[in-house]
């Protein structure tokens, strides 16, 4: 499994492109919000409704919790219900603790927590609507990892997003010896007064000004930041690319062969 | 400070000499020159200089260590230097400064309570957390201080530039997963048994406390989870939080100690925490009992204005000296989003508020760090430059440093309610990246009081803050650990009181009314002691009965007036005025609405004005308008006014000054068109700075 090298660099960084690119992560909210339920046995000890703040009223004993959420989701008329059990966060760092291990990088260690928490779902931790809750943030440590062990050992990856055409968040990746550990934006090639009239055609500018600086480049994803939000909150990332390459809103050049094989 | 004869403010900024190319340095040091400041704030990471195990590299196999030739330099151009050697430093350099080595030592690893290392989620690569308490771990620091502290100690001022050190950083991170999550390694037991010990005079005294029959300290096991409902068991748990703070402020003076053992000594010390507002278990008194002064840190956006107030309220009261150990300029990669224009709205609502030093950082970008205000190659970035340059010039030419305000009302975090809270408290790193709300992870049980305490403080401490707010009468926030000449000066003070309240807190609050100044608690008058046993020092000694009915809801249509001295709301009574010596307790009996900002905050504006209506304080700002906050810096009258504009909504003010007096602005230069009160436009967050001049 690739990972982080301890020695990895953030170089030539440019803070709005890197935030930008933040700011496209999906978070745990809806216009309807979420209610929160902390249950012991058969009884809920504590409720919160994420727009109206504590909900003593919602407490008291419950028959089973695919019921209860469900019954709650609809009744209160939020966007999902989840229902914890008090102690799983306890449970769940002491298993992350005793499962560490020194080689684990934080993408990795971060994994035990998704991983142990799918254990416990349905079981200590219930959801519903049940698609809901893979939609945070651990769902991008998964697909993260997934593409950083498509890439070949000695990578360089681009991926620039564009606002009408100026260049709104741009991330390089350089893989050395076979590990992750040199991280840029498009800062570093600034001085090269690289112009855009079009990106669907000159992202090809952005590829050589790399080839030039850094190396021939590996893999290059292009896109807009309203098609990048789009597939940031898509249920269906796979289907969501393969749809947007045929219309030209996100550009996948080069890409290697492991890489095509998957997009299909 | 006061070095060489001279007396110069604590205006720094972070350069990492081991992150930038050694032949930059005298460039990136001339534009810090160039900027105004004065001195420089640097970390010493141990794992950089420490090459090969007990073999260290100062400079010999690469120039970028060579922290004597850095330091030289910074003497040359006339930079001063607080240093900081750690062991931890944070820095997001890996493993946080400590070696691999150090950091797998089975002898040092802290445990939890499952007998688990305590791993910290950091980025690239976690990492066991060492234990505080472990002699080893001292062994193994007292190696590195002992090839560093010589190097140091030759750079001391005078002489030498060294005019500051910070030990470690962000200390209690030990405990960041949650109240019974560390230290349970051997050594840490063992560091509890001492503190009870120090607690206690005997044995007999924690069985009294504890209601248990120990025969000697040794025997006693750490709590690993809060399990129990009722309130007799709850010293015991009380204690676990103390301890943990006793912990934070052990660890800091064995590391002093270790440090001015080897020849540094004569300078200040001080630790840092990134969190703006301090909470337990770090406690500021305690902290500086053993150092000089704690510093906070600050990475908040505009929006965060509150938070970033009652820090700044905050550590201004408390501290010895309000320091700003992280003013943020640019963040970490996988920190806040911050721009640049939080970060100088935010540092401008901290001097605003009262630090009186600060730190930028980063000053000058490095690795894993973005959006400073010089580059590794010495270049600038023109917003953030041009900004701090400007702010220098302007603290310099008004003496900020020296300018004292009047405030005459003391709000009181009252800690040992705090220790409750934290101990019923499970929220952690993790809860959060879930984004699993805090207050669903607050324990709700009541423990047999009249109310669950660790629920109703926060939101009445809230109620008093923004009433106080609303209210435009200058206050300033502190906690219940100040003793009685740091209250002294203050008109009033306004400490929530539930069920229970120590002895000493108790007898501190008699003290400060006896002597005339004006208590106002409530809505419980103690009626136990931090032993949940009957302790009634308070109410018996003011004359007041506790009530135990249920305490009415101070609305619109149950208004709170006062009448006879007797605290009404809607027609009930509900608390009392008592004069006490040359003071007087003011007993609010009463439920405020919950208030999460000022526009909710009617009712507790009308409560706090009522409250304080007999010492006939002044209000500073425009009355008229809730939404500006205005501070005035300056004892008889006011020579630099700060205002703000809280809201993301235009605000017009009128400001109130003498009719001789010219105001100028200081950020702009200009002078406003004409003599005495002003209507000032506010955008949405701006900010203004006005020179007074008569």
């Amino acid at each position: 499994m690739r990972r982080l090298n301890e020695n990895y660099e953030f170089v030539a960084f440019d803070t709005s492109h890197w935030f930008n690119l933040f700011s496209t992560l999906p978070q745990f909210t809806g216009d309807r919000g979420i209610l929160f339920l902390l249950y012991q046995g058969s009884e809920i000890l504590q409720a919160y409704h994420s727009l109206q703040g504590s909900r003593p009223d919602l407490t008291g004993p419950f028959s089973s919790p695919p019921i209860v959420i469900e019954q709650m989701q609809q009744r209160e008329d939020v966007d999902a219900v989840f229902l914890v059990e008090q102690g799983l966060v306890v449970y769940l760092i002491a298993k992350m603790q005793a499962a560490f291990t020194p080689e684990m990088d934080i993408i990795q260690y971060l994994e035990l927590a998704q991983t142990s928490l799918e254990e416990e779902f349905e079981r200590r931790f219930h959801v519903w609507p049940k698609e809901f809750w893979n939609k945070g943030l651990f769902n991008l440590f998964q697909r993260t990892r997934a593409l950083l062990d498509e890439l070949p050992p000695d990578h360089i990856c681009i991926l620039t997003v564009f606002e009408e055409n100026t260049i709104w968040a741009s991330l390089i990746i350089q893989g050395v010896d076979g590990q992750v550990r040199r991280i840029t934006t498009t800062k570093a090639l600034e001085p090269l007064g690289i112009t855009i009239s079009d990106w669907q055609t000159d992202y090809s500018k952005l590829l050589e000004v790399v080839a030039q600086k850094m190396g021939t480049p590996t893999l290059g994803v292009f896109t807009d930041d309203e098609t990048l939000r789009f597939l940031m909150r898509s249920e269906a990332p796979l289907k969501f690319i393969q749809q947007a390459r045929r219309t030209n809103q996100i550009i996948v050049e080069p890409i290697p062969s492991r890489i095509r094989n998957r997009l299909g | 400070m006061k070095v060489e004869g001279e007396k110069f403010p604590l205006y720094s900024g972070s350069v990492d000499y081991w992150r930038i190319p050694a032949d930059k340095w005298s460039q990136v040091l001339e534009r810090i020159a160039g900027m105004g400041f004065r001195i420089i704030s640097t970390a010493i990471p141990w794992n950089v200089h420490e090459i090969a195990q007990d073999l260290f590299d100062f400079g010999t196999t690469d120039k970028q260590r060579d922290i004597e030739g850095f330091l030289n330099l910074c003497r040359e151009r006339g930079l001063y230097a607080l240093i900081r050697p750690g062991p931890c430093v944070d820095a997001e350099i890996t493993y946080y400064g400590f070696p691999k080595r150090i950091l797998y030592d089975p002898e040092i690893q802290a445990l939890s309570a499952y007998g688990t290392k305590v791993i910290v989620p950091a980025v690239p690569d976690p990492f066991p957390m060492p234990s505080y308490a472990s002699e080893k771990f001292y062994e193994e620091v007292s190696k590195f201080f002992d090839v560093i502290c010589p190097i140091i100690a030759r750079n001391l001022a005078p002489g030498g530039p060294i005019i500051g050190v910070q030990i470690d950083n962000d200390l209690p991170r030990i405990f960041m997963n949650g109240p019974f999550s560390a230290d349970y390694s051997s050594h840490a037991v063992r560091w509890y048994h001492e503190f009870l010990t120090s607690k206690y005079p005997s044995i007999g005294g924690l069985n009294r406390a504890y209601r248990t029959r120990y025969a000697e300290f040794e025997e006693i096991e750490p709590p690993r989870a809060l399990a129990t409902t009722e309130r007799e068991a709850l010293p015991r748990y009380i204690d676990w939080m103390e301890y943990q703070e006793y912990y934070v402020g052990l660890a800091l003076s064995v590391l002093a100690s270790l440090l001015w053992s080897r020849g540094v000594r004569g300078i200040p010390t001080y630790h840092s925490t990134r969190s703006t507002i301090p909470r337990l278990p770090l406690s500021v008194s305690r902290t500086e009992r053993e150092l000089d002064f704690q510093g906070v840190g600050l990475f908040l956006a505009r929006s965060k204005y509150d938070s970033i107030r009652r820090g700044a309220l905050y550590l201004s009261t408390v501290s010895r000296l309000p320091y700003l150990s992280e003013s943020g300029m640019g963040t970490w990669p996988w920190g806040p989003g911050l721009q640049p224009s939080d970060q100088q709205f935010a540092m401008l609502v901290g001097l605003m508020y009262g630090f009186r030093g600060f730190n930028t950082h980063m000053l000058v970008e490095r690795n894993r760090w973005l959006g400073s205000p010089i580059s590794p190659a010495g270049e600038t970035d023109d917003i953030q430059f041009t900004f701090l340059k400007r702010l220098l010039e302007i603290l310099e030419s008004t003496q900020f440093h020296t300018l004292q305000r009047n405030v005459p009302v003391l709000l009181l975090r009252n800690l040992e309610y705090e220790r409750l809270h934290q101990m019923c408290n499970n929220s952690n790193w993790l809860t959060q990246l879930l984004g699993i709300p805090d207050d669903l992870l607050l324990n709700n049980r009541t423990f047999s009081y009249t109310e669950t305490i660790q629920k109703a403080y926060p939101t009445l401490w809230d109620g008093f803050y923004w009433g106080l707010t609303r209210s435009k009468i200058p206050f300033a926030i502190g906690d219940t650990d100040m003793d009685q000449p740091a209250l002294s000066p203050y008109r009033a003070l306004i400490i929530p009181s539930f069920d229970f309240m120590s002895v000493e807190l108790q007898s501190k609050i008699i003290e400060y009314v006896e002597r005339g100044g004006t208590a106002i608690l409530g809505p419980e008058l103690p009626y136990l002691g931090t032993d949940m046993r009957g302790c009634t020092v308070l109410s018996e000694r003011a004359g007041i009965q506790t009530t135990t009915t249920r305490r009415p809801l101070v609305g619109l249509h149950d208004p709170f007036s006062f009448k006879d001295d007797k605290v009404r709301v809607g027609n009930r009574t509900a608390g009392e005025i008592k004069s006490l010596g040359k003071g007087k307790i003011v007993y609010l009996g009463i439920t405020l609405p919950p208030t999460s900002n000022r526009d909710d905050a009617i009712e507790a504006e009308t409560v706090m004005t009522k409250s304080l209506k007999h010492l006939k304080l002044s209000v500073v700002g425009d009355a008229q308008n809730p939404s500006v906050d205005e501070i005035h810096w300056g004892v008889r009258a006011p020579n630099v006014i700060f205002q703000v504009n809280a809201t993301n909504q235009p605000q017009s003010v009128t400001l109130k000054i003498a009719k001789r007096a010219v105001i100028r602005d200081l950020w702009t230069g200009e002078q406003l068109p004409q003599k005495g009160p002003q209507e000032i436009e506010l955008k949405a967050h701006e900010f203004r700075i006005f020179e007074v001049v008569r």
